[in-house]
């Protein structure tokens, strides 16, 4: 293990460091910043007390940095509009295909009592609040519960009508105020991706990924 | 913006619950807000992130769980997917793959399965993709174990 203290000495590894540069090929107006950086690297390492593989990777690394300095400015751009892109990028359902979706009766024998919907984690049928057993339920910053004295029932739940349960083509069930608001950003069923139909003007708008 | 603090409500007793059965993801909600979470994750085994210990940042938007929470790495990390200097992920699920399915803990699962399985054709740090697409294999693995040590694991002494 060289002595990194050595590294303090700079001059001396500037010339080495830009011999090396040159001939990989760095051009002579980017070694600088290069060697000032690699230098700063080494005596980081040194300040942590780790063995560093020094000859090899910090050639590569350094090699590198060279086109990700310049890069990443443009990256933070384009990210910034891409995570834009991909929410334009989803599709809505068709106004029709939401309307046209399946009723789930109450009795419904496909409806298990404890199935709940993945969008709001509450029991599709009612809500079971299966919680209450929750020794952390107390550590829970207080919510919505203002009515909770009135909710004696069997965990039936006086605080709201029976929600509208809908049924999805791919036979997946959600509340209707739960997946309605979903389905008009993306047509795509939550749990299977099963594509509901779209409207015919937005399948063009669809652009590529980048 | 009621919609998504009851479910995650929900997903705060659901992560009380799951602590024990998933030891290498530690989610904690902020005291005063439940829209901003911190999570701890362990480095996959047979990683250059093993043995690391790699601090996310969630913010959840309102419209959760329709709109995908933002995720980002606090702690430095050497990964073709994660931008080096904001610790922002690439991950499709985290844009235009999201569904109300996932939740924090399965997003936190999520990435800990990119830490162990880089993509590197859509790399958002490209000296850690290029190392990988070149074939560097050994120089990615230094880098990113380097760092690792750096950033990521208790300092000795």
């Amino acid at each position: 293990m060289r002595d990194v203290k050595q590294f303090s000495s700079r001059p001396k590894w500037t010339h080495v460091l830009a011999y090396h540069l040159s001939k990989m090929g760095v051009p002579q107006g980017a070694q600088p910043a290069l060697i000032v950086r690699i230098l700063d690297y080494t005596e980081e390492a040194d300040n942590h007390s780790f063995e560093l593989p020094i000859l090899v990777h910090i050639v590569d690394a350094t090699y590198h940095y060279l086109k990700s300095d310049h890069n990443n400015d443009i990256l933070d751009r384009v990210m910034r509009q891409s995570s834009e892109a991909y929410r334009a990028m989803l599709i809505p359902a068709a106004q029709s295909s939401i309307q046209g979706l399946e009723n789930v009766r109450l009795d419904d024998p496909t409806l298990a009592p404890l199935s709940s919907c993945i969008i709001c984690m509450e029991g599709l049928l009612l809500d079971h609040h299966d919680d209450h057993h929750s020794d952390h339920i107390n550590a829970v910053p207080a919510s919505q519960d203002d009515h909770h004295d009135q909710d004696q029932g069997q965990g039936v739940d006086c605080r709201h009508p029976p929600r509208t349960i809908k049924r999805l083509p791919c036979l997946h069930q959600f509340h209707e105020d739960c997946i309605v608001p979903w389905l008009q950003i993306n047509h795509l069923c939550p749990l299977c991706r099963y594509p509901l139909e779209v409207r015919e003007s937005s399948k063009p708008k669809r652009r590529r990924l980048s | 913006m009621q919609a998504s603090r009851a479910r995650l409500f929900k997903e705060y007793k659901e992560v009380q619950r799951e602590k024990v059965v998933d030891p290498d993801i530690q989610l904690v909600c902020d005291d005063s807000n439940i829209f901003k979470w911190t999570a701890l994750i362990k480095g996959p085994s047979e990683t250059p992130f093993e043995g690391g210990v790699f601090q996310l940042a969630f913010a959840v938007p309102e419209q959760y769980p329709l709109q995908p929470p933002q995720v980002r790495f606090l702690t430095k990390i050497f990964h073709p997917n994660v931008h080096f200097k904001t610790g922002e992920i690439c991950l499709d699920i985290l844009k235009n793959a999201w569904s109300p399915a996932w939740t924090l803990q399965s997003v936190c699962r999520a990435i800990i399965a990119l830490m162990a399985h880089p993509e590197p054709d859509s790399p958002l740090n490209c000296d850690s993709g290029n190392l990988l697409r070149s074939g560097d294999l050994r120089g990615y693995y230094s880098m990113a174990r380097m760092y690792t040590k750096l950033a990521a694991m208790p300092k000795k002494g």
